[in-house]
Parts: structure tokens; C-alpha cells; sequence
């Protein structure tokens, strides 16, 4: 009997561990779980920067900026023969045949919707934080322009896009077309800009200033007549003219200076995502130009342990669209004869269009070679960014921005005095323009060879109607229709409201 | 056999018995003490039997039959009582009674209907099972020699595949797969029990050990383990402590492999011919010399195994030890796998009864040195005109080196990488069980368990690996720490009551997991001395671009469960079980989910009717339901995370920056599986034929999946969500039987078919509507998706372009083709990568004292995406790179290369797996040796497939099934010379 009341007493203790032991909740190590994250205003200043850390996939192999360049009369990729490179996507892009399957045109896509979930997550969170600290509504104003930002970028690319600004609804977005997004962002600038900050300094540097805010306006009125059919040059010169009135930005002596390896002195350069060999290293954040670019002589001779894949050459139409006396073809362009370490090589500018199919020979086609290259040995492999800071906007721009508004509104001569306007010309070693110059066509040159490779040309060429031409490789002229990317495959049967570009 | 020879025979057998028993006789007289002999004969077929022992009960004095059946005994003592016993045979005891001659017939264990079949907390017999349970005892097994016990039953169990799909790497883990593809983004793989520890590695037990093992198939068996039986439970028993004389056994193995198939490229004769014929505009690229790289990197392996048992004890304490060493080499020069293994099991019976203690202990240590798979494709693609050094070139090391993009020497690779890994696995657990002797058939059970595993692994890049160059040696160091602890409470009450037989359970569990890794990076050594042995050294640390990581998570799982099995005259059966299942890793309102089950049997040969139909043994008709979950899947998901993500330049310097870590889904949930099963067994003419057939339907549902979601309003662009269902449905057919049997020759054979159908139902609901998902990327130069996952299909099925032959420019000619590509919106469906029968044929064949078996496996039907042709198999890709040697049987296709149903091909297949012959020596039974087995196998004899590739059994496990890796270990035949013997 003794026996059952131990085993009675046993089972009753079992029994009670039993209750107490049904607890599942998880506890989490590695990482923080929200709730607990948000407690101090410091977290919310270090939350913010996760949207502009979105904007260090700009650089990478597939991303906005590759898609935009190739799209262009400027940049080809043909079939590389040592390395037997040779990728269909590239040829799409070339010839404006393109899929909605194109990695590059998801990328560019996630490039500008990626960062939109971004500042709209920050925005949330900031907004609806009972914390109240000094420059709340700064931070705020820099998260609203940069998602204005992207969503320009979307607009130019995609035209109809997914409209979203609400992080709590997740409910699909609306598709919503040009005008409704210009209307949108032109007020959420207007609103905002005051809490910028006007001064570029190093607390502000790779953030949104004013200076990026009127930059960014700038391009908008200088694109609407393409993109809602008004025109408003007034307005672009407008903005322009804040840029430059305020006297914070020059046009460097040095057109190098811009792209250099420590380019952070530069004080032409308005925005910049900051890149660094150590930091933004990995796939989808990085800036490997050298990698697209270079040959293996010119790696070597630049110390680049990284197998470079011999990919990107200058077309050889625009290579020849520079005066013979324009500086920044050989500041922006690597060809010619080199000594490197297995002796001497030359690398001739002139490609033949049979090759883009069939193969290009190690030492064809003029390289990108604007940005410095570093000698340090720090660019191991195909992940690892270069540590030059890229300019999204630059002072030159503006200045032939409000150049270009001025012509357009028949005023070319008002801007023939500008000093900035000339030394852009004098730097690069050409004639100041004069009002015979001062041109559509020779604004479109001028921008071309200027802003070179910087991802402008696209948004150019359609701009000044030019998109559609013939270039080399590109035999047939291209619909009305590609002016707009597809939208991606993937992304399109994401959000059921979404309906494809036509065309497509 | 000729009957007149077989009476003949018999009669001088009988003879021979009779003077032996009169000589025997005679010595008795003569000593004084009583001699008692006689003649042991099976009862059916009356062939002598070898080795029975034959003991007297109650002492440790025995000897065992010899080679005629005749055994001789001296006794003495009161009352003696004869045991005799033997393996596959009822134990007779027969009492001496003043005789002197005692012959015996033994009677074959009345087939395999009483045997233990072990099932979830708990055991019961073949007879009485319900659900849908395979059991295989130790003679069921595959022969021969595997790094990995799951190669012992591989075609063995209809419905489970087990595949190898890394094929003779030493490191590599079989896939398990039950009843096809039931989850979309959970685990596949079945959850493994050893010796009761729950989700145990089958790499820590060395196949030798294993004893029996018992595989729950359908829902009613599983549904005890809750949410972690969705793709069945595999339970495996290894070798226990037993009461008995001491014995020591000794088993070695010594293996040798060659390559069966691997893929093949040019030979530098064959590359020459086809780049001077075929594509003049490379002969840059012909460097002269001839290498065969595949050579230059494999080697013959031999490997060699040894193990050493000890066991014995009495009833009331018994134990059994096992030491074991295995030295394993993989075909690729420094692929080694070296294994130490140490094993103890004490079984103590202690307060009159009242408690039985099950100790266990073992510790598992494995060194190896993982195949560098990238070297395989490297050697397969490198220019075989090159040479393999260069002493000149200081920079490579004196390794030929041309620079390109993927290219990289494999000499080098090989060479110049030192990689070792480690793991040691601690384990001890006890099962503490309280006898409550007053109430007859109830007792408690409790159960601890605690392993810890550790793992290291070290790899060092000297200077001169190849795609390391310029970074100055690499070396990184990667620590894993893991434990599980589990406690195990079941109350069991076991009784027969006249006709009503009750098996009752009812219990509580709660599980453990923790995990935690650390991982260092450094590179920028000054030279290759240190290896990883002093990391700091490296500059990339003081210049910022070396790395460090650590991580950790742990999970719990509790479970209350009961069970009620019952019977009426071994007649009807019936059995109910439930189990409340809770795992941490659910939304905070899902962590809970029920899981019932219900199975009843119809034992058909007990009613009146059959019960005196002599040929009838057992004949039983089963059905079951039961309710099962999956869970395999990552901790945490359901949380709202952050993590650190980017770095972000504030004022001059880098900061990290936070992120969520998912789109956190708070409802995350089960994914429940239901399934129907029902079944028949039967076993006639005493055993000589018998076999099971299973139908089952299985439905999942809630389906887990990564759904495509818009970002924004997402941060990410999946939301790993409860949507979509899924089907399977199948016959499974097991066969055993024993053709032919005579006193010295007798052949078993077991044939088991399965046939499975599946079908995706749906995967869209009202929020997530696309219907269609692309996946299967196959890599440049094909670079598309190959396969579809669409509503209302089987998963793996291929989509793609019908190929139509090569037209006269050299290219590929496709169907509906507009401009030599045809839009994927026109695309066909293809086939699908599931077989539709697989089949698996063992036999065993003893004549005498020796033996073969051999297992036969075959698929029919299913296709595979050859990605070594599509890759390779191409005129465009020579020059620097090396092609398929295949490319000169198909010289008209010169085209590029696109997608296709022209790489598509049958994957149907034909294999002998394992062919094994042994030999057991004879000995007297008053030797000290009680046997030596001395045995020959050869593993993966031989593959009939019209498959052009390498292996046509891939992996199909997982979403994207049938595809062929590029980078594929060599598949190999091994040969093992095996001996076993026993004191």
C-alpha cells in the first residue's frame, strides 16, 4: 500500500511540472524583436538610415544604373570571347527588345520599390512614435524627398507603378499613372523642403539637402512635357537656379576630381551614395564597375587581384562623337596603348558590329574609366565595391539642366554669360559655347559627354526624341512603346492591381 | 529434386544418427555421468539444422548441433531440462526424463506474425498492427559496407525512396522521401528515432549496430508524433544488452572503389580534332600538351572498417559495448572521412522487479575532409591541352594558371586547400521504467535524453588556390554547438482479459533544441605556415575586410499524448490515439494544434470461416485515418524581427544600420496532413508467401509556401504564409516469399512496388491569387526556368519548347518556334520528374553454409533535365573551356543552345545495387570460436538506364525535383571484403 501512495505523490508532483512545463514562447538571441528595438530616439535616427543604405544597390552589376546606360547609344556589352561572357539580357537592352523577364529591368524595379518600402517603414515607425526629439521633422523631410526620389526613377522607367506611401496597408497597391505620382511628389517636395538642411557638409554628405531637393524638382520640370505632356521649362529653370544661386556647389577645375577614389572633397557633387571597399561589400550593395569593365591586362595593371569579366565597352560611334580636343573622353575612356605587367597592350576604340554576336577580342573596345581605379589590391572578387562615391546629381548637370531650360524657352542667350555654364566647356579643354553653339543638339552632345556612363542618357535621348534612332548594334529603330520598361514578370503577378505597359 | 535421392539420403541420415546416439551411449556409461545426444531437424523439410544450441536450463553448460544436425551433451543434476534454440526457430525446452537420446524437430517461428513491430511509444505484433508500418529485422538488410546506415535499407520499404545523390563522396547524406511531396517549403525528410531519442542523426550509429528498423508510413501510426509525422517516422532499434554467456565479436571490412560513371569531357586528342575541324578560330587555344585532369585529382580509395563488440550478463544485469573505427576515402584525392564510434548499453533490473534501468551511452567522433565538388568541374571543364605546372609562374605557384572568368586549375584546388572538420556528438540517456507490480500490466516509463553535438570545421586557402590568388591565403574557422534534451513520461497498461486484449498509453514529452555557431574569416597571411592555427595574423583584420559572425537559436516542442489499442480475440482490433501538440516556432495563437488518429483491423483467418483453412496463416484487412503536421522549418518566423543589415556613412563614418528580418507572420500555422490508408496483410502456406498491399490518400493542407508579395507595402517580396494544398495518392505492394526450400538450399525473396500520384490542388486564396510559379532556374547559358508550379498540377512538372531535331544551319528546330524561340506563354508541358512505379527486388540464396543476396532497384518512368548537355554538350562553349566528349556524336548541332525538351530525357532505371556473398565457416561446438563469416560484396553493380547523363536517380526531394547538378560527385562501385566472427 505504501507503494501506491509514493506513486500517488509522484504523479501528482509529475502532474504539476507537467502545467508549468507548456510554455512556448520564444526567445530570440541574435537578433531584436521590434517592439523592443524602437526605445530611444537614437534607434530611430539609426532605423532611418536603412532606406538610403537601399540606395548602395545602384552600382551593382544588375541594377538601375546598368539597365539605364545599356539602354543607351553610349555602353554595349557584347558576347566576350576569352571568358565566353555572354549574356542574352544585355542584347534586350541594346536593341529596346525587352522582357518583362529581364533580371536587369527586376533589379532597376527593385532599386526604386525596395526603397520606397524602406522610407515608408521609417516613416511609420517615425510617425507614429510618441518619442519627441530635435529634428524629428528633418529626418522626416529627408525620408519623404528620397521616397519622392524613387519614385521619380519609377515613373521614368515604368511610367504606371504601384503607388504605396501607407507602410501599415498591406492591401495591394494601386497602379497609378505619371501625372497622379508628378502631382504627388512635386508637393511632397514643395512641403518638405524647408526642414532640409541648404548647407552641403560632411554631417549631411550621401543625405537629401535641399540642394538634391531642387536637383530633383529640376529633373521632374525639365521631363514633364515627356512624361505628362506639359511642358514647364520655367519651372525646371527655376529650380535650377536655387541650386545655383546659393553658391554652396562649383564646377571643380578638375573633371576628375568628381570620380576619384576619395571623391568625398569634391564640392560639385550634390548627392552621392558613399561606397567602400570594407562596408558596402556584397551582392546587391556595392559598386563594381571594375569588374564590368576591365580586361585582364588592365587589372593587372591596376593591381586588381579580382578575375574581371571584359564586359562593358564604349560604342564606338559615341567613342567618335567627342571633339578630338574633348579632355573627358580620355578621363571617362581607357584606350590606346598601356604598359602593363606582361609587357605592352592597346586598346582600340574601334569595334566592328559583327563581334557583338560572335565574340570581341581581348583588347577591342574603349573602357569605362572614369571612375579611378585603385591600386591598393583592396578589389578582391566580384562582390567587392570600389571606394569612390558615386554622384547621383551633380553641379554640371544643373547648370545644363537650367542651360537646357533657358534654350528650350528660346532664352540661350541669358545663359552664354553664366561662368559656370563655360567653364564646364573650358575644363574639358573645348570653346566656350557661343549662342550658335548653345543648341538643342548642342546641349544633347554636350550632356552626353559631361554625364557620360553617370545614367543619364536614357532619360536624354527620349527627352530629346533621339530614343528611338538607330545606333550601332541596334540595326532597327524601336517602338514608341519601349520607351517604358516592362514591368517585371515576377513583380506584375505579385500585385493583382497591377496591369502591364503596353507593348509588352 | 529427385524424391528416390532425397529417401535415400534420409535413410542413411537416420542411420548415421542412430550410431552416433549408440556410441554416445557408451562414453555416458563409461564416465558415469548421463550423455545425452541426439539429432536436430527442421519440422518441415526434416534438413538437419547446424549450430542450435542446445543447453541445459539453468547453467551455462551447452554446445551446439554440428554439421549432420547431431549434438552430444554431458549432464548431470536433477531433473534436467534441455533448451534448444535457434535463429528463425521456436525454442523448445524438453526435460531429460532418464533418457539418452533425444532427436528434435524445431518448428520455424510461426512466420513473422508474432514479431515485434515497434511503433510510437510503444510495441506490438505484426499480428495486431493497424496502421500502415514496415518493420525490418537484421536479416532484412542490405550487405556489404556503407558510411551510412540508411544505405542498409534502401529498396527495401515500398513507398520510402532513399537516394544518394552526391553519389561515392564519403560525407554525403541520403535523402529519405516518404509517399512523395507533401509540403511545399517545410522538411521532407522523415523524423528519425534511434533507441528512442527523438529527431536523432542517423550518421552517429554505425550500420552494424543496427538491429531492427520500423518505418510508420500512414497518418494513423504517425499521428503520435504530432506535428513532426507528416513525412513519416522512421524508428530505428540498434543492438541491446541481453542476458546470456559473454561474447565478443569482431566484424572488418576493407573496401575498394573505381568509377562507375561520371560525366565526360574531351580528351585532349578528341579537343585538338574538334577545335582544327570544327572551330579554327581557337586554335589559341590549344596549349600542346595532354592532361586528363579527372585523373590528375582521384585517386583508388580504399577504405577499411573494424568494430568490436562485448556482451553478456543475466537477466538481472546485462550490458553490451560496442567500439568502432572506420577509415573511409572518397575518389577525390584528400576526401577522407575517418569515423570513432563508442557505444554502451546497461540493462539493470533492481528492486525485486519493480524497476528496470536502460542505460545508454555513446560518443561519436568524425574527422573528414570534405570533397571540393567546384574541383570536379573544374577538372571537367579545364583545356586538356594544358599542363598541370609552371614552374615559372612564381605568382600561381607553379601551377599553369591562365586567368578567366570561372577557370580555375584543379591540381591546385586540390592542393592547395586544407580543409578539416570535426564533429563530436556526446549522447547518454536512461529509461528509468517503475513495474507497479500490484496492478498487473502497468508500469510508468520515464525517459531522459541529453546529446550534444560539436562541430568545427577549419579550411585554409594557401596563396595559391586559385580563385584566392592576390588575397594572400584564406583561412576560415567555423564552430557549431548544439544540444538536445528530452524527457519522455508514459504511463502504459497492458492486459488481456479473456478474449479482450488492451493496450493502453497515455504520456507527456518535452524537447529541447539549442543552436549556436561562430564563424571567423581572415585572409592577407605573410605565408602559408600557420593555416588556421593562428588567424589573427592575417592583414585583412587590421585593414577592416576580414569577418566574424555568430548566431543563436533554440526551439521547444511538448506534447501530451494517449493511446487506447484494443482487441477481441486477436479478431478485431482497433486503435485510437491523440496527441496535443505545441512547438515554439508558431505564431503566438498557433502554437497548439490536435492530432487524432483512428485505425481499426479484421483479422480475417480468425473468424470460424477461414480459421480451418490450413493455407491461411494470416490474412487481415486494416484501415486507418490519421492527422499529422509538419514543422520543419526555421525558428523564429512568426516574429517580428530586426537585424543588422547595410552599413550607412554618417559624419565620416560607417554605422550599422537595422532591418526587419522578414515580413513577420504572426498567424503562422500548421501544416496539417490528413491521410487515408487501408491495407491488407496476408501470409500463406506458412509463411512461404506473404506481403502487404497499402492504398493511401493524403491530403495537406494550410500549406506553408514563400507567396510573392508586392513590395511595398512588404518590405520583402515573399510572405512565407498558410495557403495552398496538396495531394498524394499511391499503391504500395510488398511481396516476400520463399520459392524453394530444401534441407541445404533455400531462396527468399522480397519485391516491393510503390506508385505514387501527386497533385498541387491549390496554392491561391483570396488574398494570394497567382496561380502560377516559375522555379527550376537552370543556369547559363540555358538561363530559364524549367519547371512550373501550377493549381490543379503535379509538382516537377517540366514546361518548356518541343525540340524537333537540328535543321540544316545547326540549330535546334523547335515547335511553334518564331524566330528560333518560342514564347514561354507557348511553352508545353514536358513530363514530370516523379517516376511512376519504383521497385525494389532483394534475394537471398543459401546453399549450405554459404550465401548470396543481391537487391535489384528499378524506376520506371519520369524524366531528368541532363544540365551536363545543356551546359556542355555545345560547340559554342570550346575554346579556352573544355566540352562534352558526347559534342562529336552530335557534330551536326552547332547552333546556340536553348531550352528544350531535347534535354529531357527518361530517367527510367535499372539498378543492382548490392551483390554479396558470404561464407560461414563451420565449427565444433566446443570450440571457442562460435563463427566466422567471411563475405564479398559489391555496391552499385551496375545501372541499365537509356539516360545519357551520369546518374538518372537525382534528387527529388524538394520543389525543383529531377534536375542534375553540374558539379556532380563521380558515381562508384565499391568492393568490401568483409569478415565477422564471434567467441
Amino acid at each position: 500500500m505504501k507503494a501506491y501512495k509514493i506513486l500517488a505523490a509522484v504523479l501528482i508532483l509529475v502532474g504539476g511540472v507537467n502545467v508549468a512545463c507548456t510554455n512556448l514562447d520564444e526567445t530570440v538571441y541574435s537578433d531584436i524583436e521590434k517592439g523592443d528595438f524602437f526605445d530611444s530616439e537614437e534607434s530611430l535616427r539609426i532605423y532611418a538610415a536603412r532606406a538610403y543604405t537601399k540606395l548602395q544597390a545602384w552600382g551593382s552589376e544588375q541594377s538601375l544604373w546598368t539597365l539605364n546606360i545599356q539602354c543607351g547609344d553610349e555602353i554595349a556589352a557584347p558576347k566576350n570571347c576569352v571568358n565566353d561572357w555572354v549574356d542574352p539580357r544585355y542584347k534586350e537592352l541594346q536593341q529596346h527588345s525587352f522582357t518583362s523577364s529581364n533580371k536587369l529591368v527586376r533589379m532597376g524595379w527593385d532599386y526604386c520599390f525596395d526603397g520606397i518600402a524602406a522610407c515608408n517603414d521609417v516613416i511609420y515607425e517615425i510617425e507614429n512614435s510618441p518619442l519627441e526629439f530635435d529634428g524629428k521633422k528633418k529626418v522626416l523631410a529627408e525620408m519623404y524627398v528620397l521616397r519622392d526620389y524613387l519614385y521619380i526613377h519609377a515613373i521614368d522607367g515604368w511610367g504606371n507603378v504601384p503607388f504605396s506611401i501607407d507602410a501599415s496597408e498591406t492591401s495591394y497597391p494601386e497602379q497609378k499613372g505619371r501625372e497622379f505620382i508628378f502631382d504627388f511628389v512635386e508637393k511632397e517636395i514643395l512641403d518638405n523642403i524647408e526642414y532640409l538642411e541648404d548647407v552641403p557638409s560632411s554631417a549631411n554628405y550621401g543625405r537629401v539637402t535641399q540642394g538634391m531637393a531642387y536637383t530633383l524638382l529640376a529633373k521632374m520640370y525639365l521631363n514633364a512635357e515627356e512624361w505628362i505632356g506639359k511642358p514647364m521649362w520655367k519651372e525646371a529653370e527655376e529650380a535650377c537656379w536655387k541650386v545655383m544661386e546659393g553658391g554652396h556647389y562649383v564646377i571643380e577645375p578638375d573633371y576628375s576630381t568628381n570620380f576619384k577614389v576619395n571623391n568625398e572633397s569634391s564640392r560639385e557633387n550634390i548627392f552621392v551614395i558613399p561606397y567602400s571597399s570594407i562596408y558596402t561589400e556584397s551582392d546587391h550593395n556595392d559598386f563594381v564597375i571594375f569588374i564590368l569593365t576591365l580586361n585582364q591586362d588592365l587589372a593587372d595593371m591596376y593591381g586588381i587581384p579580382a578575375a574581371c569579366w571584359d564586359g562593358f565597352i564604349c560604342q564606338p560611334d559615341f567613342f567618335h562623337s567627342y571633339d578630338d580636343n574633348d579632355l573627358r573622353r580620355s578621363k571617362t575612356w581607357l584606350y590606346g596603348k598601356f604598359s602593363g605587367k606582361n609587357g605592352e597592350f592597346e586598346i582600340t576604340p574601334d569595334v566592328d558590329e559583327s563581334v557583338y554576336d560572335n565574340g570581341k577580342g581581348l583588347y577591342e573596345g574603349a573602357r569605362v574609366g572614369k571612375w579611378e581605379y585603385q591600386t591598393d589590391g583592396l578589389l578582391k572578387s566580384d562582390q567587392t565595391s570600389m571606394d569612390n562615391d558615386f554622384a547621383i546629381y551633380r553641379y554640371a548637370d544643373v547648370v545644363l539642366m537650367w542651360a537646357e531650360a533657358l534654350v528650350r524657352q528660346d532664352r540661350g542667350s541669358e545663359a552664354i554669360g553664366n561662368t559656370d555654364l563655360q567653364q564646364i566647356r573650358t575644363r574639358a579643354g573645348l570653346e566656350p559655347f557661343t549662342t550658335e553653339t548653345l543648341t538643342l543638339d548642342g546641349i544633347l552632345a554636350e550632356r552626353g559627354h559631361e554625364l557620360a556612363c553617370e545614367g543619364w542618357r536614357r532619360q536624354d535621348l527620349i527627352r530629346f526624341g533621339r530614343y528611338s534612332d538607330t545606333w550601332w548594334c541596334k540595326p532597327t529603330e524601336s517602338p514608341a512603346t519601349a520607351k517604358l520598361y516592362p514591368i517585371p514578370r515576377e513583380r506584375l503577378s505579385a500585385n493583382p492591381n497591377l496591369v502591364q505597359n503596353p507593348g509588352y | 529434386m529427385n524424391f528416390k535421392l532425397y529417401q535415400c539420403f534420409r535413410l542413411i541420415l537416420v542411420c548415421m544418427v542412430v550410431l552416433s546416439a549408440g556410441t554416445s551411449l557408451a562414453v555416458a556409461q563409461e564416465q558415469g555421468t548421463v550423455t545425452v545426444s541426439g539429432r536436430i531437424v527442421d519440422a518441415t523439410s526434416k534438413a538437419p539444422l547446424i549450430g542450435v544450441s542446445v543447453v541445459v536450463e539453468g547453467t551455462s553448460n551447452g554446445v551446439a548441433s554440428d554439421m549432420e544436425g547431431n549434438y552430444s551433451i554431458e549432464i548431470e543434476g536433477e531433473n534436467p531440462v534441455l533448451s534448444f534454440s535457434y535463429l528463425g526457430y521456436d525454442t523448445q525446452n524438453i526435460p531429460v526424463t532418464n533418457r539418452t537420446e533425444i532427436n528434435v524437430e524445431l518448428r520455424e517461428n510461426q512466420a513473422a506474425i508474432d514479431e515485434v513491430v515497434v511503433i510510437g511509444y510503444g510495441k506490438t505484433t505484426k499480428k495486431e498492427v493497424t496502421g500502415s508500418v514496415a518493420s525490418l529485422k537484421s536479416e532484412d538488410f542490405n550487405t556489404g559496407s556503407f558510411t551510412n546506415a540508411a544505405g542498409m535499407f534502401q529498396g527495401k520499404v515500398a513507398g520510402l525512396t532513399i537516394t544518394n545523390p552526391d553519389g561515392g563522396d564519403p560525407n554525403s547524406s541520403f535523402e529519405i522521401m516518404l509517399r512523395g511531396t507533401n509540403t511545399l517549403a517545410a522538411g521532407q525528410g522523415p523524423l528519425i528515432i534511434i533507441d528512442g531519442v527523438v529527431g536523432a542523426d542517423i550518421r552517429n550509429i554505425n550500420f552494424q549496430e543496427v538491429e531492427s528498423v520500423d518505418v510508420l508510413k500512414d497518418g494513423s501510426a504517425a499521428a503520435i508524433y504530432g506535428t513532426r509525422g507528416t513525412n513519416g517516422v522512421v524508428i530505428i532499434t540498434t543492438k541491446r544488452a541481453k542476458a546470456g554467456t559473454t561474447s565478443v565479436e569482431y566484424d572488418g571490412q576493407v573496401s575498394v572503389q573505381s568509377v562507375l560513371n561520371r560525366a565526360m569531357p574531351m580528351t585532349a586528342k578528341e579537343f585538338e580534332y574538334t577545335i582544327n575541324n570544327f572551330s579554327p578560330s581557337n586554335v589559341g587555344s590549344l596549349y600542346g600538351h595532354d592532361t586528363d585532369w579527372f585523373d590528375e585529382i582521384t585517386r583508388t580509395p580504399i577504405s577499411h572498417k573494424h568494430s568490436i563488440a562485448v556482451s553478456g550478463g543475466s537477466e538481472k544485469f546485462s550490458h553490451r559495448t560496442i567500439l568502432n573505427v572506420e577509415q573511409n576515402q572518397g575518389i577525390q584525392r584528400r576526401n577522407n572521412s575517418n569515423k570513432y564510434m563508442f557505444k554502451t548499453n546497461i540493462h539493470q533490473s533492481v528492486l525485486d522487479g519493480w524497476v528496470d534501468l536502460d542505460y545508454n551511452a555513446f560518443y561519436t567522433r568524425r574527422d573528414y575532409s570534405p570533397a571540393n565538388y567546384s574541383a570536379f568541374r573544374q577538372a571537367f571543364l579545364h583545356n586538356p591541352t594544358e599542363p598541370v605546372y609552371d614552374p615559372s609562374n612564381t605568382e600561381s605557384g607553379g601551377y599553369y594558371r591562365i586567368v578567366g572568368m570561372d577557370y580555375y586549375n584543379p591540381v591546385a584546388m586540390i592542393n592547395e586547400r586544407d580543409a578539416r572538420n570535426t564533429s563530436d556528438d556526446f549522447g547518454g540517456n536512461v529509461r528509468a521504467t517503475l513495474n507497479i507490480l500490484p496492478v498487473k500490466g502497468l508500469k510508468w516509463d520515464n525517459f531522459f535524453s541529453y546529446d550534444m553535438t560539436r562541430y568545427e570545421s577549419r579550411t585554409y586557402y594557401s596563396h595559391y588556390y586559385p580563385s584566392y590568388i592576390g588575397t594572400d591565403g584564406r583561412a576560415e574557422i567555423y564552430n557549431e554547438y548544439s544540444n538536445d534534451f528530452q524527457w519522455e513520461s508514459t504511463l502504459n497498461y497492458s492486459r488481456t482479459f479473456g478474449k479482450h486484449s488492451v493496450q493502453a498509453l497515455l504520456g507527456y514529452t518535452y524537447q529541447y533544441g539549442m543552436y549556436q555557431y561562430s564563424e571567423m574569416v581572415n585572409e592577407g597571411f605573410d605565408n602559408d605556415w600557420f593555416g588556421t592555427n593562428n588567424i589573427g595574423s592575417g592583414s585583412a583584420l587590421t585593414q577592416g575586410t576580414a569577418s566574424m559572425s555568430s548566431y543563436k537559436e533554440d526551439n521547444r516542442y511538448i506534447a501530451f499524448f494517449g493511446r487506447v489499442m484494443y482487441n477481441y480475440d486477436e479478431r478485431y482490433l482497433v486503435s485510437v490515439s491523440l496527441r496535443r501538440d505545441g512547438s515554439s516556432r508558431f505564431g503566438a495563437d498557433h502554437k497548439w494544434g490536435w492530432f487524432p488518429a483512428v485505425s481499426v483491423g479484421w483479422r480475417l483467418n480468425q473468424e470460424s470461416f477461414l480459421r480451418d483453412v490450413e493455407w491461411i496463416d494470416e490474412l487481415k484487412l486494416r484501415a486507418g485515418f490519421g492527422v499529422t503536421g509538419n514543422q520543419d522549418f526555421d525558428n523564429y518566423r512568426s516574429l517580428l524581427l530586426m537585424q543588422t543589415d547595410g552599413y550607412f556613412y554618417n559624419n565620416g563614418k560607417w554605422q550599422n544600420t537595422y532591418t526587419p528580418k522578414s515580413n513577420a507572420n504572426p498567424l503562422l500555422g500548421w501544416e496539417k496532413k490528413s491521410e487515408w490508408n487501408v491495407g491488407v496483410d496476408f501470409s500463406f502456406w506458412q509463411g512461404r508467401l506473404s506481403g502487404a498491399i497499402d492504398y493511401y490518400f493524403r491530403r495537406t493542407t494550410d500549406l506553408l509556401y514563400e507567396y510573392d508579395v508586392p513590395v511595398p507595402p512588404y518590405d520583402y517580396n515573399v510572405f512565407f504564409t498558410n495557403v495552398g494544398e496538396i495531394t498524394n495518392q499511391g499503391i504500395e505492394v510488398t511481396l516476400s516469399g520463399i520459392p524453394v526450400m530444401t534441407r541445404n538450399f533455400r531462396w527468399s525473396t522480397t519485391l516491393t512496388l510503390a506508385h505514387n500520384e501527386n497533385k498541387l490542388v491549390k496554392f491561391t486564396n483570396e488574398e494570394f491569387k497567382n496561380q502560377e510559379y516559375k522555379i527550376g532556374w537552370i543556369n547559363t547559358p540555358v538561363g530559364v526556368y524549367c519547371q512550373r508550379l501550377i493549381e490543379g498540377q503535379s509538382l516537377g512538372a517540366f514546361y518548356g519548347p518541343v525540340w524537333e531535331g537540328v535543321g540544316e544551319d545547326g540549330r535546334d528546330e523547335l515547335k511553334n518556334s518564331i524566330a528560333g524561340t518560342v514564347a514561354e506563354s507557348n511553352w508545353e508541358y514536358l513530363g514530370s520528374a516523379y517516376p511512376d512505379v519504383t521497385i525494389g527486388w532483394s534475394n537471398t540464396l543459401t546453399y549450405r553454409n554459404w550465401d548470396l543476396s543481391f537487391t535489384l532497384r528499378a524506376s520506371i518512368g519520369g524524366k531528368v533535365f541532363n544540365n551536363m548537355r545543356a551546359e556542355f554538350e555545345n560547340i559554342n562553349g570550346i575554346g579556352l573551356k573544355n566540352i562534352m566528349a558526347s559534342w562529336l556524336d552530335n557534330t551536326d548541332f552547332t547552333g546556340p543552345v536553348t531550352y528544350s525538351s531535347k534535354y529531357l530525357e527518361d530517367a527510367t532505371y535499372l539498378k543492382l545495387d548490392n551483390i554479396s556473398l558470404g561464407y560461414r565457416i563451420p565449427f565444433k561446438p566446443t570450440s571457442k570460436i562460435s563463427h566466422i563469416k567471411l563475405y564479398f560484396a559489391v555496391q552499385n553493380v551496375f545501372c541499365l538506364t537509356g539516360y545519357s547523363g551520369v546518374d538518372p536517380e537525382v534528387s527529388l526531394m524538394g520543389l525543383t525535383p529531377g534536375i542534375e547538378s553540374t558539379t556532380y560527385y563521380p558515381r562508384t562501385r565499391e568492393f568490401t571484403f568483409g569478415m565477422n566472427i564471434k567467441f
